[in-house]
C-alpha cells in the first residue's frame, strides 16, 4: 500500500496532501482563482517565510457535491509516494492537544524528514470561513486575519 | 595451646560450640533494604527524579520536530528509530517555566511510559541513575506548589542534594486529560 502526495512547505514545516485532491498547481499570482486562497502558513500561525508561494487548486467532496477551492502553499512543491510504513497516526498526546483538525497524520520521508499530512476535507471549512470574512468582490489579504483556531 | 585439666572445667564440648554456631547462623538477618532505581535530572537547576521503571530510554541531542497548533508544553515529536514520539517540556509542566528552546544543545529527553502511552520528556540535564533505599523516600512537603503536589510522589536526599521524586504515570495521565 502507498499514498501519492503533493509535498510542499508552510513556513519551515514540511507538509503534504493526498495527490487525488489536487486538481492543478499554479503560480501564486496567476489570474485563476475566483476567490482568495486559504493560506496554510497563516492558518497555522507560522509567521513570515522567504519561500516563494504557489497556488493549489483543490477538489473536495461535501454534501454529495464537488467543491473547488484554493490553497496557498510554499515551494518547493513536489510529488512523492509514501509507503504504508512511512505513515504514522498522531501520537496520543498530539492527537489530544493539537488544535488543527486538518492535521491527520505524520510521515517520515526516506531522508528522515517529518511530513505533516493534512486532510483537505477538514481544511475546507476554514476556506469557507475565510470567504465569509472577506469583503464581497474584493481580494483582501489574509495578513489582517487572526489565525483560525 | 594447653589442654590442662583445670581449663577443661570452664571449656565447652565441641558439640556445644557447633550447636552455638548453628544457632547464631540461624539468627543472621537480611539487612538489605528494598531499593528502587531512580533517574535523577535537573529542571532549571532544581533536582528531580523518576523511578527507573518508568523511564525506558535517555536520549541526547535528538532533533525535535515542531508541530503547529500544539500548546507550548508540547514541544513537538521525535523520530525514535522510525517511531514518532511526542515530547513534553517538563519544566513548563512542573515549574510552569519553560526549559528553553528545542535547538538548545545541552538537553536530554527521557522516554517515559505511563497511563499506557509513551512520551519523551524534555529535561535540562540527566545527573545520575542510582539505587536508593525505599525507606529514604519521604512524603512530599506540604508546602509544595499546587501544580507540583499532584505530580510528586516523594522526596529524598542524594549526596547533599534534595531530590523531588515525580510520577510519570500521573503526569502523563493528567496531561492527557487536560483540555487542549
Amino acid at each position: 500500500m502507498s499514498l501519492a502526495v503533493v509535498h510542499f512547505y508552510a513556513g519551515e514545516c514540511a507538509c503534504a496532501i493526498a495527490q487525488h485532491h489536487i486538481a492543478a498547481l499554479y503560480q501564486f499570482d496567476a489570474p485563476v482563482a475566483d476567490a482568495p486562497p486559504l493560506n496554510l502558513r497563516e492558518l497555522l500561525n507560522l509567521g513570515s517565510s522567504p519561500r516563494q508561494q504557489r497556488l493549489l487548486k483543490l477538489h473536495t467532496h461535501r454534501d454529495n457535491s464537488l467543491q473547488t477551492w484554493w490553497l496557498a502553499v510554499e515551494e518547493p512543491v513536489t510529488l512523492a509516494t509514501l509507503k504504508n510504513e512511512q505513515i504514522y497516526p498522531l501520537p496520543p498526546l498530539v492527537a489530544t492537544h493539537c488544535r488543527h483538525p486538518a492535521l491527520r497524520a505524520l510521515a517520515l520521508t526516506t531522508s528522515q524528514q517529518l511530513l505533516l499530512l493534512f486532510d483537505p476535507e477538514h481544511l475546507y471549512p476554514f476556506y469557507l470561513k475565510l470567504q465569509g470574512r472577506c469583503t464581497k468582490g474584493r481580494l483582501r489579504t489574509l495578513q489582517s486575519l487572526t489565525p483560525i483556531t | 595451646m594447653d589442654a590442662t585439666p583445670s581449663s577443661t572445667a570452664s571449656s565447652h564440648s565441641l558439640d556445644e560450640i557447633l550447636a552455638h554456631r548453628r544457632d547464631r547462623n540461624g539468627l543472621v538477618v537480611d539487612v538489605n533494604e528494598p531499593q528502587i532505581k531512580v533517574v535523577i535530572f535537573t529542571l532549571n537547576g532544581q533536582h528531580f527524579a523518576f523511578p527507573g521503571r518508568q523511564i525506558h530510554e535517555i536520549l541526547n541531542q535528538q532533533t525535535i520536530f515542531f508541530i503547529p497548533g500544539c500548546p507550548a508544553s508540547l514541544k513537538g515529536v521525535i523520530n525514535l528509530r522510525s517511531n514518532i514520539v511526542s515530547v513534553l517540556d517538563l519544566a513548563l509542566l512542573v515549574l510552569n517555566n519553560s526549559g528553553g528552546e528545542s535547538n538548545q544543545t545541552s538537553h536530554s529527553i527521557l522516554v517515559a511510559e505511563g497511563d499506557n502511552i509513551s512520551s519523551g520528556l524534555w529535561v535540562e540535564q540527566v545527573v545520575d541513575v542510582v539505587d536508593i533505599n525505599q525507606s529514604a523516600i519521604h512524603p512530599p512537603l506540604a508546602t509544595l506548589p499546587e501544580q507540583l503536589k499532584l505530580l510528586v510522589s516523594g522526596e529524598f536526599t542524594c549526596g547533599k542534594q534534595s531530590v523531588v521524586l515525580l510520577d510519570a504515570d500521573t503526569l502523563l495521565h493528567h496531561y492527557r486529560q487536560q483540555q487542549a
